[in-house]
């Protein structure tokens, strides 16, 4: 009796976390010991000719690796860059080489690291995916599947943010 | 000098201090002090020009940013759009406003084009590189072109300036407020404007 509404129980909260656990946006991709997760780009307004994507390295490996360059076919020029406060300015530019140590995490995203894409040949429009290249010292390179997301994006799980917006 | 004078006027001193402390900290003195904001002539996304007459009677929150800048800039636009959304009746008092320091790049087709994609309200302007430079001066907003050629950035200032009605400082906000913090503190500032 009791055992099986526990085991009913459990069914019930592993479908639950499940559900949780499988955001519709989402998603990951793999190079050697590195995670990546998650890579996506805000959607650019009318005209605009720059757009930055952001994603999380992980790095699973017992050894550093070196994120040293990006590419792609939508903008002129790809660089990693680096944005950060200073004295109330905003100051962006090239980040130079960045380790993701070993067992370690580097986050790109909003406010922060991210993929600086220049000369953008067209909009970035929110639904469709992106190829851009990453390249590694170690790992090597690999065409991240970059999601463009809304204009407003935060990159903190639409879903949530969506029913915080709309709450009333 | 004797101990009693040495301490009532160091005394003295720290009150000093601390009052000129709150005086600086105080929006409304601090405009009496260091003067933010004023007259302006740039050009609107029509190519007219515009002055400060266009926004007398409103409550004017000035973002200064430029179109190629992935990050800070669409971000602001974004919260201002949701803001004025936000404010429901009361935006009918409240103008914002985004002024390129990118004036090179930032047309008047160029912004037209770009704030498109946020709140129609929204007011954009742009102008001479010298009437660009004049009006961030006024605004105490500081900007600097970083590397050359084609790509080349903009360090800015994301500080949001907000001016009455009559056109006097009123407050400042910032950039990286969320959509309800900036709400609540627009809210405040003019509130404590009426
Ligand atoms: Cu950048």
């Amino acid at each position: 009796m009791m055992r099986i509404h526990l085991t009913r129980f459990l069914a019930a909260a592993f479908m639950a976390v499940a559900a949780l656990a499988t955001p519709a946006l989402a998603h990951d991709q793999q190079l050697g010991d590195l995670l990546l997760h998650h890579p996506w780009a805000r959607a650019t307004p009318g005209g605009a000719k720059a757009g930055a994507a952001y994603l999380r390295i992980e790095n699973h490996g017992d050894t550093a690796d070196t994120l040293i360059g990006a590419s792609a076919d939508i903008a002129a020029l790809v660089e990693i860059h680096m944005m950060s406060m200073e004295n109330d300015m905003m100051v962006m530019g090239p980040a130079g080489e960045v380790e993701i140590p070993a067992h370690g995490t580097v986050e790109l995203k909003p406010h922060g690291l991210h993929i600086m894409l220049m000369g953008l040949k067209r909009p970035l429009k929110e639904g469709e995916t992106v190829p851009v290249t990453i390249t590694f010292a170690r790992a090597g390179s690999i065409v991240l599947e970059v999601k463009v997301e809304a204009i407003d994006a935060t990159g903190e799980g639409g879903m949530e943010g969506d029913a915080e917006e709309h709450s009333h | 000098m004797n101990r009693r004078v040495l301490l009532v006027s160091s005394l003295a001193l720290v009150a000093a201090a601390g009052i000129g402390a709150s005086y600086f900290f105080n929006d409304r003195k601090m405009a009496e002090t260091l003067a933010v904001g004023g007259p302006f002539k740039l050009i609107g996304t029509d190519g007219q020009e515009v002055t400060e007459a266009a926004l007398k009677g409103k409550y004017a929150v000035f973002f200064f940013g430029f179109t190629f800048c992935p990050d800070a800039c669409p971000t602001a636009l974004n919260t201002f759009s949701l803001m004025m959304e936000k404010l429901g009746p009361t935006a009918e008092q409240v103008q914002p406003v985004f002024v390129s320091i990118d004036p090179a790049r930032d047309t008047p087709e160029a912004m037209k084009e770009y704030l498109a994609s946020f709140d129609p309200r929204i007011m954009g302007l742009t102008g001479t590189p010298e009437s660009v430079a004049e009006t961030a001066r006024i605004f105490r907003v500081y900007y600097k072109k970083s590397g050359e050629g084609d790509y080349y950035l903009m360090d800015h200032s994301t500080a949001i300036i907000v001016m009455s009605p009559e056109y006097e400082y009123a407050g400042v906000m910032n950039g990286a407020m969320s959509v309800d913090e900036m709400t609540a503190r627009l809210l405040e500032i003019m509130q404590k404007g009426s």
